[in-house]
């Protein structure tokens, strides 16, 4: 399936043929995304700003090889970061997508945004909790994020039709975790 | 409120979560930074580093080898004489023999000697050196004992030039007398 929005496809091949500021412009369109994919893969600040970095700057170094025809940069950078998640928690135990509980730090945002961010990160954390590392990304990529099953296909290297059956258990599983908690 | 609902407010709750004010203020500086120092410096082929030193060697031996020849045709007081003088030193020093210094010495005195208005002070300095110059030739083969025919064919080819520049120019007849004994064959060599 390709999915290549207009409104950064044009971007997306001058990235490739080597310009720099092409790239910072999806970097700007991507960039929340991408660290709230990982921060609440990793629950962690300081760790989901490494990744969040490391996944653009291992993107770009890559880009020879990404090929809009084979896939949608967005799924690109998703199986990227999802790598670097997976690499880090194998290297630190603590980060472990099942159990891991990193640290949040104060990063310089006022007070009140701090506050209003916490509160929902805690709802999110709640949420999730109780759902595997796996079904958390599945739930992200799907649910949060709208992604296609063919582009969640690519960045978790399963195939569609497991993703499609997998998604509807994990959706079930956190809509009766939901009721229940209402 | 249902669980579709709740599942609806859990998004707008994700979408809350934004970068850290570090990255939204200061990632991409920082990425370009890493970027710009991971690309590799454009490495030229190694036929194109041969090519420009080869350039540059031809470039210099061209240059030299044009500014020698520029210079055989410059007189004392010209700019490239030095140049002159310098290459029959290396030529002599090479082969062991000044015969390039002498006739370059005598056509430069046929040469002051055909202008208009001749430079005598001039003329008379380079039939010195050419004296000089024969003279040392002269000890040399002397010394030596090696053959003299071509250089005493030389030198009354000089001879022969010197006479006819004084018939032009009679007004010079001193400077071509000195130039002419320096030119005359030996009385033992006869």
């Amino acid at each position: 399936m390709i999915f290549m929005p207009d409104d950064y496809s044009a971007l997306v091949r001058k990235a490739i043929a080597g310009d720099k500021e092409a790239f910072g412009e999806l970097y700007g369109i991507f960039l929340d995304r991408i660290y709230r994919f990982t921060y609440y893969l990793m629950r962690d600040e300081f760790a989901a700003e490494d990744a969040t970095q490391n996944t653009f700057l291992k993107a770009w170094n890559n880009l020879q090889n990404f090929s809009p025809d084979k896939g949608t940069f967005q799924s690109y950078l998703f199986t990227i970061a999802r790598n670097l998640v997976i690499d880090s928690q194998r290297k630190k135990k603590e980060y472990s997508l099942e159990e891991g509980y990193g640290s949040d730090v104060q990063t310089g945002e006022n007070p009140e945004e701090r506050i209003w961010q916490d509160e929902a990160k805690k709802k999110v954390h709640e949420a999730m909790d109780g759902l595997d590392g796996d079904e958390r990304e599945l739930v992200i990529l799907r649910f949060f994020e709208e992604m296609h099953f063919d582009e969640i296909s690519e960045v978790v290297g399963k195939e569609p039709g497991t993703i499609r059956v997998r998604i509807h258990r994990i959706m079930q599983k956190l809509r009766t975790k939901l009721e229940g908690q209402i | 409120m249902k669980s579709e609902e709740h599942l609806e407010e859990l998004k707008k709750e994700y979408e809350k979560t934004k970068a850290t004010l570090h990255l939204k203020s200061s990632g991409w500086e920082e990425l370009r930074a890493r970027i710009g120092l991971l690309e590799p410096e454009p490495v030229a082929p190694w036929w194109k580093t041969y090519a420009l030193a080869f350039s540059l060697v031809a470039l210099l031996t061209g240059s030299l080898i044009g500014a020698y020849r520029i210079s055989l045709a410059s007189m004392p007081g010209d700019a490239l004489y030095p140049v002159k003088i310098l290459s029959e030193r290396l030529i002599q020093n090479a082969t062991g023999d000044n015969q390039i210094a002498i006739d370059h010495r005598a056509d430069e005195i046929i040469i002051l000697s055909e202008k208009e208005k001749t430079d005598r002070e001039m003329l008379m300095k380079v039939v010195i050196e050419y004296k000089e110059v024969v003279e040392e030739k002269k000890s040399e083969i002397q010394e030596s004992g090696a053959d003299n025919q071509e250089f005493q064919r030389r030198l009354d080819d000089h001879h022969r030039r010197f006479d006819e520049a004084e018939r032009k120019n009679p007004r010079i007849e001193d400077e071509i007398k000195e130039a002419q004994e320096a030119s005359d064959r030996d009385e033992e060599e006869d």
